[in-house]
């Protein structure tokens, strides 16, 4: 009981802290979702990759009034600095989110579904010598993570 | 020495009662899961293909359309897609009508078909529901996309290892086809590494008529995918795959040749490692170590250290055929079985050590106290350690 207890408090006291991550982001999308009754853009799209994360990593988020705003002037193809803040969730697990682009700051709304990533690295499936189809891992790698931490879920 | 040699012979009574007791529970709960395991039968087959599957022989789309797209029938304008049509009777095809050109005798080869229709498939899965581990079953709800730069077939896609529940064509045109599909599906799941298992859920998808001289299907990695917020309850997603391999069936009739075009696609999960240890590793190591207590108590309290110890085994049956019941029944070992296989030996050991008071003699108690209070954890740890990492 006193070792169950005890590992049980590790458990807890191991629980890793957020932690806020710099780095660059290649703007693979950029796309007004919705506007107002005058027209004016109220929530963008972005997809986003990053260059310097190996594997494949594409991200899509939306932004509330201010991040649209702010994110008119993105053009496909933009490299541009950002900002990561990733942390423990209450649902147990871990996840990030990037909380500025360029000089646009984005906070998300927790009800926002859309925004998403997709996290994995793709290798041919050959049958006897022969291509018949593609694998992709979806559990972030150890490389991955040395260079990417934020991309850690557990 | 007289008044030792009573207790010690009440005290064996009371215990021998207990542990008596304890030995019929367990055996006859161990009966019970021998009697479940031995309904253990092969791993149910796949459905229509995978029943076919012995005598298939899969390679890769690529290699083995190569052949069939040497039809001889010229490409331009629209090629007859009634394959029976120029199908014919001859004497020794059993009553079964057949091509006498082209590369299959088939009455469902179309040897005027011309070139090979490559067919990108692309899946989008919204949705997996229902996993049942004991069956292998689940619900899928998907879309699926079906692009060629050259002219279609009219498909008539089949599931080989499940069945559309619901069907939604979004979209069918020669050139490109969108369905959206809901429909119940079976994988025999693995669970030899069980609680830490990983399972791949698959939906096959198959042309039932068209064959590989008309239609070659090739997995469209930029078109699969899982929708945004895709999730399993209870599992997590480490890959997904889609490949595309050619089978025939066994002969089905007479001159049953042809090769057909299979796409698979393949979402793994595996259960969370938090939720395996606390649910199967934390119940058993906490039976070991509570019938361990019983090592320090001497033999003054012998019903005590035997109460510590036998009940458990019974604890430890229940625990493994709670276990049991909530897999399927497999004809072989999971990592849980070993872990219990692991805690009835280190039961079976502490009882040993129990038994042992009885038969020497009373001067000699006490050195069997202090071996068995040494040994006996020892000798469980690297049980334990065995049985967690074999």
């Amino acid at each position: 009981m006193i070792i169950l207890a005890a590992a049980s408090a590790l458990a807890v006291g191991c629980e890793k802290k957020a932690h806020n991550y710099e780095t660059k982001v290649t703007l693979k999308g950029v796309e007004v979702v919705a506007h107002d009754k005058a027209g004016t853009p109220q929530i963008i799209e972005v997809n986003v990759e990053y260059p310097d994360c190996p594997g494949e990593q594409l991200e899509t988020l939306q932004g509330n009034a201010d991040f649209t705003k702010c994110a008119l002037k993105f053009k496909v193809g933009d490299v541009l600095p950002a900002s990561i803040e990733w942390g423990p969730t209450d649902f147990g697990h871990y996840d990030s989110e990037i909380t500025r682009i360029g000089e646009c700051s984005r906070t998300r709304d927790p009800r926002d579904a859309r925004s998403y990533e997709v996290v994995q690295e793709c290798t041919d499936v050959n049958v006897n010598g022969v291509k018949a189809g593609f694998h992709c891992d979806r559990k972030p790698n150890k490389e991955l993570l040395d260079k990417c931490p934020w991309f850690a879920r557990q | 020495m007289g008044w030792l040699r009573r207790v010690q012979a009440v005290v064996r009574v009371r215990t021998l009662i207990v542990q008596l007791l304890s030995l019929v529970i367990a055996i006859l709960l161990g009966g019970l899961l021998i009697a479940k395991r031995s309904g253990a039968d092969a791993p149910p087959p796949k459905g229509k293909g995978a029943s076919a599957a012995a005598s298939s022989s899969a390679a890769a789309a690529a290699s083995g359309s190569a052949a069939a797209s040497s039809s001889a029938a010229p490409d331009n304008g629209k090629p007859p897609e009634d394959q029976m049509e120029d199908a014919v009777l001859v004497g020794d095809a059993g009553g079964v009508p057949i091509h006498e050109q082209g590369e299959f005798r088939s009455p469902f080869a179309n040897p005027k078909w011309g070139k090979v229709a490559d067919v990108r498939v692309g899946i989008v899965i919204n949705d997996i529901t229902n996993y049942d581990i004991h069956t292998g079953s689940y619900v899928a709800d998907f879309y699926l996309s079906l692009t060629s730069e050259k002219d279609m077939p009219s498909m008539d896609l089949m599931f080989p290892n499940g069945k559309p529940d619901e069907k939604q064509v979004i979209a069918d045109k020669p050139t490109f086809k969108l369905y959206r599909f809901t429909g119940t599906f079976t994988t025999p799941p693995d669970l030899r590494k069980y609680p830490f298992d990983r399972q791949q859920l698959t939906i096959q998808v198959e042309e039932n008529t068209e064959g590989i001289d008309q239609i070659r299907l090739v997995p469209d990695q930029e078109h699969t995918h899982l929708e945004a917020g895709f999730e399993v309850i209870g599992w997590d997603v480490v890959h997904i795959e889609a490949v595309s391999i050619v089978h025939n069936y066994p002969d089905r009739f007479d001159h049953d040749d042809l090769y057909y075009g299979r796409y698979e696609f393949r979402l793994g999960i595996e259960r969370y490692g938090t939720s395996a240890v606390f649910t199967v590793y934390v119940p058993a190591i906490i039976i070991v170590l509570i019938s361990l207590m019983g090592m320090w108590v001497p033999f003054e309290n012998v019903d005590v250290r035997a109460n510590a110890g036998a009940p458990m085994l019974a604890a430890a049956v229940l625990f493994h055929f709670a276990l049991i019941s909530a897999l399927p029944a497999v004809s072989y070992l999971t990592r849980a079985d070993k872990l219990m296989i692991g805690v009835y030996f280190s039961l079976f050991l502490n009882m040993l050590s129990t038994w042992w008071f009885f038969v020497v003699k009373p001067g000699s108690i006490e050195t069997v106290f202090r071996i068995a209070r040494t040994l006996v954890p020892v000798a469980t740890v690297i049980l334990m350690v065995i049985a967690c990492v074999v």
